[in-house]
């Protein structure tokens, strides 16, 4: 049965209301900064709600609305002349916990876009392979592919590293 | 990883949960829609906390006159509907063995699709990491190369229309040539008006992309369809008015405003254009060179066996991760025809892989890619979007690309290899290589494109009746092709001599064709500037025969029309068509193709022989005129 296009304003506020941690969350992860996320998810939610209407429908609004997310930090971190916020942690320090994060995120950094970006919808808003694979176009295998080869390498780097 | 426990654990530390207040009321605000009723509450919110809130409201004011905003179906990264199984199964059959490939597992879309003369093509259309990628294949040929080109995002910033590129199709039998352009346009804009050579059509958006195709019969040796390229795009836009959308003609040359002149126009060299950026290189690079193809170390992915150069090393590198374009780099101790000079020092070529190819586009090779400052760019320029790329030798680290429309773009650079790619419509173009302190340490210049001007008048300086008398190889009749009486065309070189007498200037070897020597007659003048007649041959077979006569002396007669070069151009193709119809149609309208150049021409009625006349811009002194056989012997 064909599903109706477009999205409705009370099902993007019942997403908006329900997941926003885990979309500012992602978004953080992306941009580097907590002040740049908010901003990011509020801005992808004014471009879904005013793009609502080309929602096709032809798969769940929540991968939908993730891809916008997802694309919006992405385009804030690449127009960013500097890291944003770059001078506002996007965790609170504790003392050895700050040289701990400090040495996750760069191993973090040095995985390609893709295995963070799965990485971080894996965790961080606990999609399952399929929601992943729906926001970012890619097949369930790669996802799941691509996921084996990040954990595998940031266990490396993280062991290097002597953690 | 004894300190952690899990990858969970880790990840944690990176990014502490955040709460769950948010501001729906402001989303609705932003995005234009009423919200259910208007809060005092979070009015006075928001005065009190207005001076905070500006920092964020201008990066979100960033955000909302960005790119998405107006692509909106591009804005989930997947417009349209997904693409035709035997589409997606195409090109990944395509992408798997074609050297410049796309991530394993790109899902394309189709973005709408148009049939021309019963072939049906496809606008497919794709989100590559930070790039949109378009590609435009034949439905009944989903494997086959097509059309590909992708963009960055911010490239889209602020256009209505951006043209993505020119299509060219030959199907069928006998041959239909199907032509055209596609590109993206953003929500603004309803239609988009293509005004071609004979005739203009307009198509409608949709999916924020469109396509303007046509078809006609393919050009033969003997029939030439006159070619119906594009000449200006225009956006319609949805509140009724219109925009000229930058466009670059076959890649030659633009009309500024989208304006095509009335008179009679060549496309030449507008004036020069200001350019940011530095001028002038402050700390030049001593003995630039690549150290790691040097010292053979194995950088981005190994070189397929190139053709046309004898390799010694070399290694393929994918500059831009959003852009499938790969560049070659090799030390080759042989390339082309020839030997390095230094063999044993050898040179470096440079090979471009385009996106979906088999083998490599194109490569250029030098014995010192760096003789002229630490940057070489290898830049493809006959097309809407051009890729500037190249090499930069050690010591650059960044490379940028200032722009004649002033903007400056930031090439990607990855061991040695740098590109962007940047709207032809916005060249020329100052390409910067800065070292780690951001000094300029090498520049390259990418020239402008020509602009339409008014062909120039031709200057008869010598009025006819002062002329001296017309000498045998200057008396013709356009009415029989002849010269002095007698057929020209179709002799040989000695044929030629016995009936028009000794040449002032015989060059041997003109032209070769399969290592034969086709000569060239002169009468009147030994050089370019001065000659009043130049006979040129043709090899078919065995027999090389005269195809075309070339004739600039302002004595030349022709028998019904008196001193034909002692008229302007536009006069002569009046008298011609007057006097001639019969014999010859006007083909093309002197000066109506700028492509061309100050040229008209007539075809024969009866064959594929024909006329032509006109003036060299830069010599306008000198208007010339040609009776040619066309390859009809």
């Amino acid at each position: 049965m064909a599903r109706a296009r477009g999205a409705s304003l009370i099902d993007l506020r019942g997403l908006y209301e329900r997941r926003l941690c885990e979309f500012r969350r992602v978004a953080a992860a992306i941009v580097g900064g907590r002040d740049a996320a908010e901003d990011v998810v509020q801005e992808a939610f004014v471009r879904a709600v005013r793009a609502r209407d080309s929602f096709a429908g032809d798969g769940p609004l929540e991968a939908w609305v993730w891809r916008i997310v997802v694309n919006a930090a992405r385009d804030a971190r690449a127009h960013a002349s500097r890291p944003l916020d770059a001078d506002a942690p996007i965790a609170a320090s504790s003392g050895s916990g700050e040289e701990r994060r400090d040495l996750v995120r760069a191993a973090v950094e040095q995985l390609p876009e893709r295995q963070r970006l799965i990485l971080f919808l894996r965790y961080y808003a606990d999609l399952d392979y399929r929601s992943i694979s729906e926001t970012l176009s890619i097949s369930d295998g790669t996802v799941a592919a691509t996921l084996n080869t990040a954990h595998a390498r940031l266990r490396q780097l993280l062991t290097e590293v002597r953690l | 990883m004894s300190q952690f426990n899990s990858i969970a654990e880790s990840l944690d530390l990176l990014v502490d949960p955040f709460d769950n207040s948010g501001d729906w009321d402001q989303i609705l605000r932003r995005a234009g829609v009423a919200a259910p009723q208007a809060r005092a509450r979070v009015r006075l919110r928001r005065m009190i906390a207005l001076a905070a809130v500006v920092s964020g409201m201008l990066v979100a004011a960033a955000f909302a006159t960005g790119l998405v905003d107006r692509f909106s179906s591009w804005l989930s990264g997947r417009p349209g509907t997904p693409a035709p199984a035997n589409d997606q199964r195409g090109f990944e059959e395509r992408n798997k063995v074609a050297f410049a490939s796309f991530p394993e597992g790109t899902k394309l879309r189709l973005l709408l699709r148009r049939t021309v003369s019963g072939t049906t093509f496809n606008l497919l259309g794709f989100r590559n990491g930070d790039a949109y990628c378009l590609r435009l294949a034949r439905a009944d040929r989903p494997t086959g190369i097509g059309r590909n080109e992708c963009l960055r995002a911010d490239e889209l910033r602020g256009r209505a229309v951006l043209v993505a590129g020119n299509a060219w199709f030959s199907v069928g039998d006998p041959a239909l040539s199907i032509s055209g352009v596609y590109g993206f346009a953003s929500d603004d804009v309803e239609a988009v008006v293509v005004r071609r050579v004979r005739g203009e059509e307009r198509v409608p958006v949709q999916n924020n992309v469109f396509l303007v195709l046509n078809g006609q019969p393919s050009g033969t040796v003997q029939r030439h369809p006159r070619p119906n390229h594009v000449l200006t795009v225009t956006a319609l836009l949805r509140d009724g008015t219109s925009r000229n959308v930058p466009y670059v003609v076959e890649g030659q040359g633009v009309f500024p405003g989208g304006r095509i002149p009335s008179v009679p126009s060549y496309f030449g060299r507008g004036q020069a254009s200001t350019i940011n950026g530095p001028t002038s290189v402050t700390a030049p690079i001593d003995e630039p060179k690549i150290g790691w193809l040097e010292r053979r170390e194995e950088r981005g992915k190994p070189l397929p066996p190139p053709r046309g150069m004898q390799v010694e090393f070399g290694r393929v590198i994918q500059p831009d991760p959003d852009n499938p374009i790969r560049i070659g780099v090799a030390s080759a101790s042989q390339f082309g025809l020839f030997e390095a000079r230094r063999p044993e020092q050898g040179g470096i070529c440079v090979i471009t892989y385009a996106p979906l190819t088999l083998l490599g586009y194109g490569y250029g090779c030098s014995e010192d890619p760096f003789a002229e400052g630490a940057l070489n760019l290898d830049a493809s320029l006959g097309a809407p979007i051009v890729h500037l790329g190249g090499i930069a030798a050690d010591g650059i680290s960044r490379v940028t690309a200032y722009l004649a429309s002033g903007r400056s773009v930031e090439a990607a650079l990855r061991d040695n290899v740098f590109g962007v790619a940047v709207p032809q419509a916005e060249l020329g173009a100052r390409v910067v290589g800065y070292d780690d302190k951001g000094q300029a340490a090498a520049i390259t210049e990418v020239p402008g494109n020509a602009v339409a001007l008014p062909c120039p008048p031709a200057e008869l300086r010598t009025p006819a009746e002062q002329l001296p008398e017309p000498r045998k190889w200057e008396r013709i009749d356009l009415a029989r092709m002849t010269v002095a009486g007698e057929r020209i065309l179709g002799r040989t070189p000695e044929e030629v001599r016995a009936i028009l007498g000794e040449p002032t200037r015989v060059i041997a070897a003109a032209q070769r064709t399969n290592g034969v020597a086709i000569p060239e007659l002169r009468y009147g003048g030994g050089m370019p500037a001065d000659l009043g007649l130049a006979i040129r041959f043709f090899k078919k077979g065995d027999r090389i025969y005269a195809n075309d006569l070339f004739f600039q002396s302002p004595s030349l007669v022709d028998a019904k029309l008196g001193h034909v070069l002692r008229m302007q151009p536009l006069q002569l193709q009046r008298v011609v068509t007057s006097t001639y119809g019969d014999t010859y149609r006007l083909y093309r309208g002197y000066g109506s193709d700028p492509l061309v150049g100050c040229t008209g021409s007539f075809l024969d009625r009866s064959s594929p022989a024909g006329i032509s006349f006109g003036v060299n811009p830069y010599r306008p002194s000198r208007p010339y005129l040609t009776i040619r056989t066309n390859g009809a012997g």
